[in-house]
């Protein structure tokens, strides 16, 4: 119950914090940003040709493009997964690192998803809609979960001198 | 839970998805049409909402008891309405397949067709609640005449003004709390949440890292 408190505590605290006006203006929107030209990089990295404009990621060639809004740019599941593992009973720096290492992961699963809606955009609209509204929100989810399943078994091992 | 475990778990959850999500999209709209009734009744009693009509796109008109004051010609009363999309609504109900997804997947609940009958009703009674929030959100920007802090391009008020008092201003960001917190936090974490709840076995995982006869 003092687990589920404070996860509760922290996610309602940071996503309220989300709101707050220079939150959004001074950190979300630029990290959108950021998120914009990390992912015109990976695309340009495999042969792609995006350029990006501001939270605007697009395809040179054709104009085509998505705008990473909030929502989309999975900084709510970075909140709760880091609350999930700020909450957790183990040792602090623990869990400094497991919110660390599971917010880069979470990231990380999120530029593939930036990526693949830029191209479903340009060559599957009809699909885009279902992948961008409903299906990548639950696959970040599930994504999330099983990074703090990792961090729980990472963090409860034996320690090594108890192992060897 | 051990590599192995996870690695049935993932998969089976993975897998579980596809039938459900192809299964929810074909239900979807059904199932918020017959809810409209209920979450109508819901929003009255907390909202100057007096009806909800069905838009034909599979969202809702929400007629209003607000008049319109200014910024519009109208030769007699007219009440304000608003849209509510479908693509909003179908979130609120996008929980189900990922629950029932973890559901399925290792380690299962002992009573598992229990779980997912008490999940389910779970989910719609988070719809209804999923739903009176943006209603909430709506009629607060609606009434303030102000962008809600949730959404600051998409949530913005009319070319008209209402009739009505004015939210405080921590109702105002409570309504747009409200609405972000249904839209873009619930659908991650209700499956989690239910699944966890719901499971005794997944609580033994998750929770004090025990570990679980696989079934």
């Amino acid at each position: 119950m003092r687990y589920l408190t404070g996860f509760g505590v922290l996610s309602i605290a940071g996503i309220a914090a989300l709101l707050v006006e220079p939150v959004d203006t001074g950190f979300i929107q630029p990290f959108s940003h950021g998120l914009a030209v990390i992912s015109a990089a990976a695309v340009n990295l495999f042969g792609g040709n995006a350029a990006t404009q501001g939270p605007i990621l697009r395809l040179v060639e054709n104009g085509s493009g998505v705008e990473i809004a909030n929502g989309c740019n999975a900084i709510e599941a970075s909140i709760l997964l880091a609350a999930a593992i700020l909450a957790f009973p183990a040792r602090l720096g623990h869990r400094l690192l497991g919110a660390t290492v599971g917010f880069l992961l979470l990231q990380a699963v999120n530029l593939l998803r930036i990526i693949s809606l830029l191209y479903l955009e340009r060559y599957a609209q009809g699909w885009f809609d279902f992948f961008h509204l409903y299906l990548w929100d639950g696959l970040i989810m599930l994504d999330g979960l099983l990074i703090f399943l990792l961090w729980h078994r990472w963090q409860d091992r034996p320690p090594l001198s108890a192992a060897a | 839970m051990d590599r192995h475990g996870r690695f049935r778990f993932a998969l089976v959850a993975l897998l579980a998805l596809v039938p459900l999500m192809a299964l929810w999209w074909l239900s979807v709209d059904g199932v918020i049409a017959a809810m409209r009734p209920l979450v109508l009744w819901f929003a009255a009693q907390l909202l100057p909402v007096r009806d909800l009509l069905p838009d034909g796109k599979g969202g809702w008109i929400a007629q209003t008891s607000l008049e319109v004051t200014a910024g519009k010609w109208i030769k007699a009363r007219q009440e304000a309405n608003f849209p509510v999309e479908a693509f909003l609504l179908r979130r609120y109900l996008v929980a189900w397949p990922f629950f029932f997804a973890l559901a399925l997947a290792p380690p299962r609940a002992p009573r598992l067709g229990l779980m997912l009958l008490a999940g389910f009703a779970a989910l719609l009674l988070i719809f209804v609640l999923s739903a009176g929030a943006v209603l909430f959100v709506f009629v607060a920007v609606l009434v303030n005449h102000a962008p809600s802090p949730a959404d600051r391009d998409q949530l913005v008020p009319p070319l008209f003004y209402v009739t009505g008092p004015r939210y405080s201003d921590a109702a105002f960001f409570l309504a747009g709390l409200a609405f972000y917190v249904t839209s873009y936090v619930l659908p991650l974490l209700a499956p989690v949440m239910l699944w966890l709840g719901l499971n005794p076995m997944a609580q033994r995982v998750v929770l004090t890292g025990k570990s679980a006869r696989f079934k």
